[in-house]
């Protein structure tokens, strides 16, 4: 028994927490320089946390056993609480908090699922696709929208979606920054955005074909050794500022191209959409123009109500212990 | 006013400048002292007046871009020093003070001057009412642990038990303003970008610093460093705030950057 009594001495000491704590800031203080986005995921970097984690659910309880037995003993003597009793159970409250967002945060990192989908308009996907425990629903993005402040900066982001369950419309919704879509403990976060060309490659002898491309991608025309490249959209075009859009506002829409034969360039050009160009003897490209597609975030933490009400509990614990601290740390108990 | 920013910044940066020679040469002189108070006074005035041009140029509270930044970390900071120096009867810090908010204010010009008449609309991201509480929470603890630094750099040279109780006393708003910033951050980057926390250089460095003032309050409420041990703590605490702001902002790319 002295053997565990001295095991739970030494976890839950405020001497192993500090030490923690430090660890923790000197190699994510290195990790953000060296490996800014693995390092956080790293099994030590995982490790540490989860030992701050338990070290200080210890401490954290131990504190909370204490404050308790106190108050039974003082509750036939006083009436009212006490600064000190205040500024204590904020303490307490504060470090409960950060418990729990370490919870939470545990919690999310073994259930939680974050994916970043895109989206084109008019088109949906099954939830079960991202999300496979997930109660069934299709995500339809009926429109995405960019508006424009006067000087062509975007203002807002907007996917108009619907969800559809069991073959019905069961609820619409505009997702936008700063305003996600919460369904069936599901959240979806407006976060990215794109065009796909829809791009027609015509021949003399009349093969012709028609598809949707992503940013460059190559299209080859059947039957000849010209290959077009649709390098990029640019909304707002102006051949000063080459292959720079100056905004997102579709003001002078192209899509600059090159043309590549047998794999050597030939040349690099632009087009608006509707034109026909020949791009070599006897070989056109027309770009009808572009579909948007959103970038949609798709989220499940099941972590997230643990961490939230320790957030809460942080904040509120911060405050009290901050509102009845002692105006003499010599003097404390 | 909005015409006169610039010039209220500048004007804000000498007032301060002077301010702390006024309260470098005073030792002693009531008489210098009152004119480096005055001097202070006037800088937060022009700073105060710099922030209200700002306000009505962009018809918003400014509290989105680097120089909007601050305008408040400053105002902070020297509002939070006269606080101190009237309730404490302390004047020993006002020479590192202000001469650390004149040199902060300096920062606009030289790195940021066009940010201060940009009048381009907030980005998508930024558009939220979390924003406010963030950044105002944020610049108040940093102008605290500004001052803690100063007079923890004072205190190097000359200790005094009422200095190191008000060190403690600032540093501990500027602690629970600064988890403010961090959960309110949390809670709005949740809704803004999917994740509360998402290791950003901007959040990662600014746990570092809440991990060492949350250090700095352990051993200090254990008695275990006190003097000289804290005082250098609490500066190194200082670094870490300059270095989450403008380190990060120009080292370390990441969520954070509203250049």
């Amino acid at each position: 028994m002295e053997i565990v009594k001295k095991i739970i001495a030494l976890v839950s000491s405020m001497r192993a927490g500090l030490f923690l704590l430090a660890a923790i800031a000197i190699t994510s203080a290195i990790g953000s320089y060296f490996l800014p986005t693995t390092f956080y995921r790293s099994p030590t970097f995982q490790l540490l946390l989860l030992l701050l984690l338990i070290n200080m659910a210890f401490c954290t309880a131990q504190q909370l056993i204490k404050a308790i037995k106190k108050a039974k003993s003082n509750a036939n003597k006083e009436k009212t609480p006490s600064a000190s009793t205040f500024r204590r159970s904020g303490l307490i409250l504060l470090h409960a908090g950060l418990v729990f967002i370490l919870v939470g945060g545990t919690i999310n990192s073994f259930g939680g699922i974050s994916e970043t989908v895109p989206i084109i308009e008019g088109e949906g996907v099954e939830i079960t696709r991202v999300i496979p425990e997930a109660k069934p629903f299709t995500l339809q993005v009926d429109e995405f929208i960019i508006e424009f402040n006067e000087d062509a900066s975007p203002s807002q982001y907007i996917s108009n979606v619907s969800i559809i369950e069991n073959g019905e419309v069961t609820r619409e919704y505009s997702i936008s920054v700063n305003n996600p879509l919460e369904h069936n403990n599901i959240k979806i976060y407006q976060s990215s955005f794109g065009y796909l060309i829809d791009a027609e490659a015509k021949t003399e002898n009349g093969l012709s074909e028609r598809s949707l491309f992503q940013e460059g991608s190559v299209l080859n025309l059947q039957g000849t050794d010209i290959a077009v490249m649709l390098y990029r959209y640019l909304p707002d075009f102006d051949p000063a500022s080459g292959m720079q859009t100056r905004s997102y506002r579709p003001d002078n829409p192209v899509i600059i191209y090159s043309v590549y034969e047998m794999g050597s360039l030939l040349n690099v050009g632009y087009a608006s959409f509707g034109e026909t160009v020949e791009i070599a003897e006897n070989a056109f490209v027309t770009f009808h123009g572009v579909k948007p597609y959103t970038g949609l975030i798709i989220k499940r933490d099941p972590g997230l109500g643990v961490a939230a009400i320790g957030g809460i509990m942080l904040m509120l614990g911060a405050c009290l212990a901050l509102i009845f601290r002692t105006k003499n740390p010599e003097q404390r108990d | 006013m909005t015409a006169y920013i610039y010039e209220l910044v500048c004007l804000a940066i000498f007032l301060y400048i002077v301010a702390a020679i006024f309260y470098l040469l005073a030792s002693g002189s009531e008489f210098k002292q009152r004119i480096a108070l005055g001097l202070s006074i006037g800088g937060l005035l022009a700073n105060s007046l710099a922030i209200i041009g700002r306000t009505l140029l962009v018809g918003r509270l400014p509290l989105a871009n680097g120089a909007e930044f601050m305008l408040w970390f400053t105002w902070f900071t020297v509002f939070t020093y006269l606080f101190y120096e009237v309730k404490s009867q302390n004047k020993g810090a006002g020479a590192p003070v202000n001469l650390i908010a004149a040199l902060l204010l300096a920062s606009i010009p030289i790195l940021m001057s066009r940010q201060l008449g940009d009048v381009a609309p907030l980005m998508p991201a930024l558009k939220s009412p979390w924003l406010t509480s963030h950044v105002l929470t944020a610049v108040f603890a940093y102008g605290s642990f500004a001052v803690a630094a100063g007079i923890a750099a004072v205190q190097l040279k000359k200790n005094s038990t009422s200095a190191e109780l008000w060190i403690n006393k600032i540093v501990t708003v500027g602690f629970v303003m600064m988890t403010l910033t961090i959960v309110l951050g949390a809670i709005w980057a949740e809704q803004a970008w999917g994740r509360y926390w998402s290791w950003d250089p901007k959040e990662t460095w600014a746990l570092i610093t809440w991990i060492i003032y949350a250090i700095y309050l352990h051993l200090y409420y254990r008695r275990d460093w006190k003097g000289r041990k804290a005082n250098i703590l609490v500066i190194v605490g200082f670094a870490l705030v300059l270095f989450t702001f403008f380190g990060v902002s120009y080292l370390l790319s990441g969520l954070h950057s509203y250049a």
